[in-house]
């Protein structure tokens, strides 16, 4: 058993080695199809992180009236806290609203001087909701609106956002149907491209596996040196993709900052290293190896 | 030893290759299978190894009908039942003895074990000196002696020859035929399907005749023969 392995192989092997043109057809396509299933993926994540900067940029604040007391405003806190999506609801007290507009109106002489001169506090207390993603502010909106602290609330941002909110959610929406869509036409892209190389390095091989089947191989042994023949180039080919991305990605990395500030690819490689390599060389293998195998077919049916 | 009986292949739109074809060979008998282009030799012998299945008929190995072996294990079938060819079939890019060396590592053979095997029969059939040359390179008659030595390997019982001299000059044809006579003394059953006259009126054995898929003849047919 082991001595077939072995030989099988070498085989294997002798494959890559001897079809040198073969080889480097197989490699090529190999790069082109990793470097397609890696763009689809990256943009997939680009505007995933597109879609996050402009949801962190929304203001979701609710601003209660003067007379409601800190308690009723901690209740609603904690029930925001523990709303589904919710990933964080900061209150701001009336006085640190006043003391941070205060400081941040500095640069404005008039205003500075107005705010200085003041008696009253004219701010109130209010909440500062971050979601993970948009559709939890309609959901927010619409639970206060319901709810009995809907008598304490002066208003919501979300009003004066409404109309982004919802743009951005149908934005995102479509973006991500748009994107796996366009996923699967890679995908079967590449499964074409591969089929197709495929096709032409077993018929390449026609004359080989008619002398094995002459001489009385079975069907594993024809198709073993195949399958080794595919882990040899598509390991090469995968490794070379993989290199020339990530010194890409390196050499571009303040290009993306400066347009999404939070799409870090080479970070993102790097923290999902294992997933996404096995999961994308695992997809170029499996379409080789099924390939392959439909390839074959025809030739081990004599 | 070997029966093949009521035979009738035909192919798509009705192209009758062979026609209720009948006969049967003994352990160690030479048989010339004879016939112009297109009359169904090949046929018989793809047959003979199923390459290629019978619309109707069965064939009998030992005994055993061939016909109702699985895929997985005709295998068996080949290795019993060598081939060469008039094209050779080499691999010819690997050297003489990569060819020769191939039967054996399909069975899992040690390369100890296949060297041994290899350059006992190179020896037998005079290529020993031949053995790291690519197959490429070698004549007519070379790569034909390295396709017997291929079939030699598993130790054939029965080798069907298809047209072995087809593609070689007359002295080189006479060297394979010599090959495969001193083969058959040994006892290995020959198949030999050719046009050659000249070659079938110097050996004087046994000769089947096809004309358009059809046995019409049976010369010295023997005690077994169904016709």
């Amino acid at each position: 058993m082991i001595n077939k392995l072995l030989r099988v192989i070498k085989h294997g092997y002798d494959l890559f080695s001897r079809e040198k043109i073969i080889s480097i057809i197989n490699i090529g396509t190999t790069i082109l199809v990793g470097l397609f299933i890696w763009i689809g993926l990256l943009s997939f994540y680009f505007l995933n992180e597109l879609i996050v900067f402009f949801q962190d940029r929304l203001d979701f604040s609710i601003y209660f009236k003067n007379n409601v007391t800190e308690e009723n405003i901690t209740q609603l806190k904690k029930i925001l806290e523990n709303f589904p999506g919710v990933s964080e609801v900061e209150f701001i007290p009336q006085e640190i609203a006043f003391k941070k507009f205060k400081e941040e109106s500095k640069t404005n002489p008039v205003i500075y001087k107005a705010l200085t001169e003041i008696q009253a506090n004219p701010l109130v207390d209010y909440l500062i909701v971050k979601a993970q993603n948009s559709e939890t502010y309609l959901k927010i909106a619409d639970y206060i609106e319901k709810s009995p602290y809907n008598a304490f609330i002066e208003y919501i941002t979300y009003s004066e956002n409404q109309n982004i909110i919802k743009k951005i959610i149908s934005l995102s929406n479509q973006v991500r149907i748009i994107i796996l869509g366009i996923l699967i036409v890679i995908l079967l892209f590449s499964s074409l491209i591969i089929f197709n190389t495929v096709l032409v390095s077993v018929y390449s091989q026609k004359e080989y596996i008619e002398v094995l089947r002459l001489i009385g191989a079975g069907n594993w042994f024809i198709r073993g040196p195949f399958l080794f023949n595919i882990l040899i180039f598509s390991f090469i080919g995968y490794l070379i993709t993989l290199s020339f991305l990530i010194l890409f990605l390196i050499r571009t990395e303040n290009f993306w900052s400066i347009i999404v500030p939070n799409f870090k690819p080479s970070k993102y490689i790097m923290d999902n290293f294992l997933t996404l390599n096995t999961l994308i060389l695992g997809i170029i293998l499996f379409i080789n190896i099924f390939s392959t195998f439909i390839a074959l077919q025809k030739y081990l049916k004599i | 030893m070997l029966v093949f009986k009521n035979i009738t292949k035909i192919y798509a739109n009705n192209i009758v290759a062979l026609d209720n074809v009948s006969f049967e060979i003994e352990s160690g008998e030479f048989v010339f299978l004879i016939g112009k282009s297109g009359a169904g030799k090949s046929t018989v012998l793809k047959i003979l190894r199923r390459e290629e299945e019978p619309t109707k008929g069965q064939i009998y190995f030992k005994g055993k009908n061939i016909l109702e072996l699985p895929y997985k294990r005709l295998s068996e079938i080949r290795k019993k039942i060598g081939i060469i060819h008039q094209d050779f079939k080499l691999l010819n890019k690997k050297t003489v003895f990569e060819n020769m060396a191939l039967p054996l590592e399909i069975i899992g053979k040690s390369y100890s074990e296949i060297k041994k095997e290899v350059n006992k029969v190179a020896e037998r059939l005079k290529i020993k000196n031949k053995l790291n040359q690519i197959a490429e390179s070698l004549s007519g008659g070379e790569k034909q002696k390295v396709c017997l030595a291929r079939c030699l390997i598993y130790k054939p019982e029965i080798i069907l020859a298809d047209e072995p001299t087809g593609n070689l000059d007359p002295i080189a044809s006479h060297e394979i035929i010599d090959v495969l006579k001193n083969l058959n003394k040994e006892g290995i059953s020959i198949i030999l399907a050719t046009h050659n006259k000249e070659i079938v009126d110097s050996l004087k054995k046994r000769v089947l005749i096809l004309e358009s898929g059809r046995l019409i003849k049976d010369e010295n047919p023997g005690k077994y023969s169904l016709l």
